[in-house]
């Protein structure tokens, strides 16, 4: 361990596509999946992430070191959260979550949330549904019928404009 | 798609921390396991979490997951009967086991008691963890706890003990109430009582 020799330790960690990476043991701990296996004593080769692609990973990272850099002082790691996630499109704030999620990093997970939530606030169904891609698998009668279980929900709101 | 177990039976509500990613598919978010899903509808109002519902059937059922009910009333919902609706309607549907926040907010007479006894029991019923009450006074006569609700005798279902804020404005409070609910709620951190008609004189220690 770091603190024993007097050196900093690196873990290498290996994405779902093969990818490496070196990361010091003491910012790579942020992750619980990974302390639970640095203190298992399992990290000593190459950690296999499964369900992390190297581009997720390399942002992870990037996270890993700079909030581990701030000292305990929750205003500054939370304005350095906030910049970190402001120029992320949402494929990468769905594909961190579920990376944050896989690494149980609670820190960036609630980050990612929130920051996917405020996007998503007051925004139209049909904006949601472009901007997340998702598709709408509703028939219109279907649609209709969902509508009408929540109208008083759906009283004064645009389905499909850009707002 | 990913979802499709939560549309037509809610008991299939299953969380999945497991759940890949079918890369491909441009639709991120709705693979993402309902837990995900769900931490995230927390954080929008209910209105918005009721929203997504009709975005498509993996959404359909998430909202009635939340752990959050704040039940701001929106433009719309400024109507008494209809704002009681609204709640009686969202209660019937909601599926969590716990609530961290259960929020009522909107000028309500006593005509509508009953209503609130039963979002009262529904929240206790529900672990609630905070509960706010503001019927901002709009008569002579608040609503007021529900009774049957503070007896040592109430069903197995009511749990007072996970409750740490509990804000009540314009409902009426006694003595009593005070505290029973001080002796049976032992996290209780804050309570807030304001506007309340009956309570003249409180003992604690």
């Amino acid at each position: 361990m770091a603190a024993e020799t007097g050196t900093p330790t690196t873990l290498t960690l290996k994405s779902n596509d093969d990818e490496l990476f070196s990361v010091a043991e003491s910012a790579a701990i942020l992750s619980v999946t990974i302390r639970n296996m640095v203190e298992d004593g399992c990290a000593g080769g190459v950690i296999p992430l499964d369900n992390v692609d190297g581009k997720t990973l390399a942002s992870v990272i990037t996270y890993m070191n700079g909030i581990s850099a701030i000292p305990a002082d929750e205003e500054k790691k939370k304005s350095y959260r906030d910049k970190f996630l402001s120029d992320k499109d949402f494929e990468t704030l769905a594909d961190m979550v579920l990376a944050a999620n896989y690494l149980n990093m609670s820190c960036l997970m609630d980050a990612v949330s929130a920051k996917i939530a405020q996007v998503m606030e007051k925004k139209s169904v049909g904006w949601v549904r472009r901007k997340f891609g998702i598709e709408n698998d509703y028939t219109p009668e279907e649609e209709a019928a969902v509508k009408e279980e929540h109208k008083w929900t759906f009283e004064g709101v645009e389905t499909d404009d850009d707002n | 798609m990913a979802g499709k177990q939560v549309k037509s039976d809610d008991d299939k509500f299953q969380t999945n921390k497991s759940a890949k990613i079918i890369y491909g598919d441009n639709d991120r978010i709705s693979h993402l396991p309902d837990d995900i899903l769900v931490d995230l509808l927390s954080l929008l109002s209910l209105k918005e979490a009721v929203c997504t519902s009709v975005l498509s059937s993996r959404w359909h059922n998430l909202w009635k997951h939340t752990y959050s009910l704040n039940f701001d009333p929106h433009d719309s919902l400024q109507k008494e009967e209809k704002y009681v609706k609204w709640v009686n309607s969202v209660i019937r549907k909601h599926k969590a086991a716990i609530l961290k926040d259960f929020v009522i907010r909107l000028r309500l007479s006593r005509t509508f008691q009953k209503d609130v006894n039963r979002w009262i029991e529904f929240a206790f019923a529900r672990h609630v963890q905070r509960l706010e009450l503001d019927l901002s006074k709009s008569s002579l006569v608040n609503c007021s706890l529900p009774q049957e609700l503070l007896t040592q005798n109430t069903s197995s279902e009511i749990d007072f003990k996970p409750l740490k804020v509990l804000c009540l404005k314009s409902v009426d409070v006694t003595e009593e109430d005070i505290k029973f609910l001080l002796s049976n709620c032992p996290l209780l951190e804050e309570l807030v009582v304001d506007r309340s008609l009956k309570l003249l004189n409180i003992e604690a220690c």
